[in-house]
């Protein structure tokens, strides 16, 4: 019995090592995104020698169709051949583009929500200790009437809690709540105030949230560019999202933009500095493909930006 | 692996922070489903893990991520007994069961490819319970006593011993049996040689 025990415990020994190996693994964070980045740009090495081929056989058979054309008199139907060849391989192209990206760059978008709600979540759960610290001290240390102070701070307190409560009811959707609560304090943070007006229930629009992210991301961003400079009177946003559309005014500093209207969404056009000019672009590519309209006007003095889906 | 050597407990708990937090936050969310819990159940485990940690432990190591794993495992079911009283059936996250089910699994076919383990010793082995598999780690591994385990683990003492005891006694019974079935069959094969001889 004894040295069946012995044996027993080597086993267990054993099973134990497996064990604590193929736990760890198991809990090992796997970084898909590095995986995928790594397949993607193996895929994009064998593109260019791809793309060469492709070139040299379209010369073979030009050369060949043009020998055989003029030794036949028959070339009408080799060029149509040839035609056929380049169309079928540019769709392809293009197909194979599509599929490999949008994936990625869907996930990328969703993962990165799913951050922001998170930020948000602990933000506020700090915010909320420290809340508590400052009644706390207010009330052991100050001499001067406590209570005054205490209501006063939780006064002030309430109202932006208010504020935050007010947003998550008017928009069902947390990923848009979060998303615009987050834009809404980088505005507060360069005194820009935000009106919004938000249809309840939640507009269902036939667009993905990540699309939905990017058209008010980027409405909202360059709204707060816009208005960060101006004087105080006029640092205003107002964002209105109905199931028709949906628009961000602001006031501008100049009229300047009224005579290239043309010309915004175009990729390189900005009015700011380098590293712009894309995100009108990427707005108005997400509405052709889904073909809504966007529009740009002036109403009541300021620069609208509309994304209509009438 | 490249081992860490520190110097002080300080840097102890930083490292330990630096290389588990993420891996330990997600342990504890998913049994206890909430954050602040999950929070709390990650300092608890490193203050368990920490008096029994030297400061020239090699905290990389595969033994160490196991007992840092099983340590902030039982500190979140602790704190999900504390909120619910029904302590004997606490079923922890779905996600959760299911990973470490699986991990155990991988361990239980790696033994049977690299040693040759028969069905039955693995019917035994899948059928332990987890607190078991654990004890079993947290002893023939990291190498702690049975009050360690027991105060690790929140059992009593006697509990560990006795679960230890039953499990290796299971074992003990199935060694035994095979190897007086080999024996016999030793047996049987040496006489059919004698009288065909």
């Amino acid at each position: 019995m004894k040295n069946s025990m012995k044996k027993a415990d080597e086993i267990l020994k054993l099973f134990a090592e497996e064990m604590a190996s193929s736990r760890t693994e198991a809990f090992e964070y796997k970084d898909e995104d590095q995986e995928r980045i790594v397949v993607d740009v193996k895929k994009k090495r064998t593109k260019p020698a791809l793309f060469y081929m492709k070139r040299i056989c379209i010369i073979c058979i030009c050369c060949i169709s043009l020998f055989v054309g003029l030794c036949t008199v028959s070339t009408e139907a080799n060029l149509a051949q040839l035609f056929d060849f380049i169309f079928v391989e540019k769709e392809d192209n293009t197909e194979m583009v599509s599929d490999e990206y949008s994936p990625n760059k869907k996930r990328k978008i969703e993962n990165m929500n799913l951050i922001m709600v998170n930020d948000l979540l602990r933000k506020r759960e700090h915010e909320y200790k420290n809340h508590l610290n400052t009644i706390i001290s207010i009330a052991r240390y100050k001499k001067e009437a406590p209570l005054d102070a205490i209501v006063k701070y939780s006064e002030k307190l309430i109202d932006q809690e208010n504020r935050l409560v007010d947003l998550n009811m008017h928009c069902n959707r947390e990923i848009i709540a979060s998303f615009l609560q987050n834009e809404i304090i980088k505005a507060e943070k360069r005194d820009i105030r935000v009106e919004y007006y938000i249809e309840t229930p939640f507009p269902q629009y036939q667009l993905h949230d990540y699309e939905l992210v990017e058209i008010i991301g980027n409405l909202m961003n360059n709204a707060i560019e816009a208005t960060e400079t101006l004087e105080k009177g006029k640092r205003k946003i107002y964002t209105h999202i109905a199931s028709d559309k949906i628009k961000v005014s602001n006031y501008t500093k100049d009229n300047s933009w009224e005579t290239a209207v043309d010309d915004i969404g175009t990729v390189g056009y900005s009015s700011k500095c380098r590293n712009s000019g894309f995100g009108v672009r990427n707005i108005k590519d997400i509405c052709l493909n889904h073909g809504y309209d966007t529009k740009i006007y002036k109403e009541n003095e300021m620069f609208v930006f509309e994304v209509s889906f009438v | 692996m490249s081992e860490v050597n520190t110097q002080s407990k300080s840097k102890v708990i930083a490292v330990l922070y630096d290389l588990y937090r993420d891996k330990m936050y997600r342990i504890a969310y998913s049994i206890v489903k909430d954050i602040h819990l999950a929070d709390d159940a990650v300092h608890d485990a490193i203050l368990k893990i920490l008096p029994n940690i030297s400061v020239d432990a090699d905290l990389t190591s595969v033994h160490m991520a196991n007992y840092i794993i099983i340590a902030v495992k039982h500190a979140a079911i602790d704190i999900r007994r504390k909120q619910k009283k029904d302590a004997e059936n606490i079923s922890f996250g779905y996600e959760i069961n299911t990973v470490f089910t699986e991990a155990d699994e991988i361990a239980i076919e790696n033994m049977k490819r690299k040693y040759g383990f028969s069905d039955e010793m693995m019917a035994i082995l899948r059928k332990l319970r987890d607190v078991d598999k654990d004890i079993i780690c947290l002893y023939y591994i990291n190498g702690f006593q049975t009050s360690e385990i027991a105060s690790m683990l929140n059992l009593t003492e006697v509990n560990v011993r006795k679960r230890m005891s039953r499990t290796r006694k299971k074992l003990a019974k199935l060694i035994e049996k095979e190897e007086s079935s080999n024996e016999k069959q030793h047996e049987k094969s040496r006489r059919d040689i004698e009288t065909v001889c």
